[in-house]
């Protein structure tokens, strides 16, 4: 069976006792005690190690040095491309010890291992009192009097991944459709939500007129017509008197069902005049309307200030 | 992992746009300091003229405008019978992306508005709010009233 640990694409060949870059290729051997330390870190990933635990378990009962342990974490951060300040891989925990991040820590299995394996696992993981299921080998190849793990089975840590993989694969198709719909009903009510505007109608007919209706109006009741069809005969002759009296107008309007809501604004130099109508039954004549704007704007006009050079 | 870090990030994403939703909702609304009206638009001489082309009735009211705070107070006075003055009060209640809402009370109405035309408008109003949109054209800026009135403003 062989089985392989990777380290932040770093993978432990035990047998040459180094670290081989999955992408590169490159090697970097590791030290005895260094892959020792890597190793019990790896098997206990996640987990926190005294110094103590970590100079009793990586020496044996070795005298060492104070600063053993220290270096051989400093070694190993580098040798994984990890240092000292961000502390991303090994972290050292004040007052506590050392500890391997486990989502830096993944293991591959061999496709022969897998299918010879998977039901040996699940009995030698039951069997197995690491809290993380791990299963160690001694290997021939290893130094001599020294118990290294050469492989490291994760199956039930491989089932894990592979279910949180498919949950994450699945929260996304349905983080997608929900942003969908978000953006769908978004879209939906920004379009039913169209800014009402005046526009200009009839422009250029009239040199002393402007006509504005209201355009893109959600009221279901309002219609967009043409006022200047139905007015045209008191327009034509306002727009003179205006002319004459060197005034301007502007009107406003709005057509609904039963009404129409014509509001003119009449300016000279001097004075400004506004008659907000509403006149309901509009369409009973259309003679007697044209009559009532005519008589209408010309009494606003009369009212207006004459304005004196 | 990089199914995770796509499944955050669009969960951002939708969070995002939700939050800036509410958010323009709730205070990128219309602009508050926006004024509709002002002691100003008395100015205007504004008249409102009320016709029935069938019945041949009329009716014209000058508007006379006082504005304290966000309260608007409205006396509308017919030229042709000084007897007829209607007063009503408007208080603005909510600031929305369409305009402005208004409650509405009549105050004063100096005789029976029964036989009126603007009765009508006035009943009108008097069930519900008033959303007042100021709206803006080539030609000016204008406030449309519920019952489709365009007021022009300077």
């Amino acid at each position: 069976m062989i089985s392989h640990c990777v380290i932040h694409h770093w993978l432990i060949d035990i047998s040459s006792s180094s670290l081989i870059h999955q992408l590169t290729g490159e090697r970097r051997r590791l030290g005895e005690y260094q892959l020792k330390l890597l190793i019990v870190l790896v098997q206990n990933a996640g987990k926190i190690f005294t110094r103590e635990e970590l100079n009793s378990l990586v020496w044996e009962r070795r005298v060492i040095g104070n600063n053993s342990l220290p270096n051989a974490i400093h070694a190993l951060r580098v040798a994984l491309e990890d240092n000292g300040k961000q502390q991303r891989i090994i972290k050292t925990i004040p007052k506590k010890g050392y500890i391997l991040e486990t989502e830096f820590c993944q293991f591959h299995l061999d496709k022969q291992e897998k299918n010879e394996g998977e039901e040996q696992t699940a009995e030698e993981s039951r069997e197995n009192k690491s809290p993380l299921s791990l299963h160690t080998a001694v290997s021939p190849d290893n130094h001599p009097g020294q118990h290294a793990p050469q492989q490291v089975i994760p199956h039930r840590t491989q089932k894990r991944d592979g279910k949180r993989e498919h949950f994450w694969r699945w929260m996304c198709l349905a983080q997608g459709l929900l942003l969908l719909l978000v953006v769908g009903l978004l879209a939906i009510t920004s379009s039913s939500r169209q800014e009402n505007k005046m526009v200009e109608q009839s422009s250029g007919i009239y040199s002393h007129i402007h006509l504005y209706t209201l355009a893109h109006s959600n009221d279901p009741l309002s219609l967009t017509e043409d006022i200047n069809k139905l007015l045209a005969p008191a327009l034509t002759e306002l727009n003179t008197l205006l002319r004459v009296k060197q005034a301007e107008m502007k009107v406003f309007y709005l057509v609904t069902a039963s009404a129409l809501n014509y509001t003119m604004v009449i300016t000279n130099r001097c004075d400004r005049r506004q008659l907000a109508m509403k006149i309901a039954q509009f369409r009973s004549d259309n003679s007697q309307l044209n009559a009532l704007i005519y008589r209408e704007t010309e009494r606003k006009i009369n009212e207006m200030e004459n304005c004196i050079n | 992992m990089k199914w995770r870090i796509v499944s955050i990030s669009l969960m951002i994403l939708t969070l995002l746009l939700i939050s800036c939703t509410v958010l323009k909702t709730l205070y990128v609304s219309y602009p508050k300091n926006s004024k509709l009206f002002s002691n100003e638009m008395n100015k205007l001489n504004i008249q409102l003229g009320y016709y029935d082309l069938l019945s041949k009735n009329s009716e014209l009211y000058n508007v006379h405008f006082h504005i304290n705070g966000n309260n608007i107070e409205l006396k509308l006075r017919n030229p042709d019978d000084n007897h007829l003055q209607i007063k009503l009060n408007m208080a603005l209640k909510k600031v929305t992306l369409q305009g402005k809402i208004y409650s509405y009370e009549p105050i004063f109405t100096s005789k029976s508005n029964a036989n009126l035309l603007l009765t009508n408008t006035l009943g009108y109003l008097e069930h519900g709010d008033i959303m007042l949109i100021r709206l803006s054209s080539p030609g000016g800026k204008v406030t449309l009233t519920p019952t489709g009135m365009i007021i022009n403003h300077i």
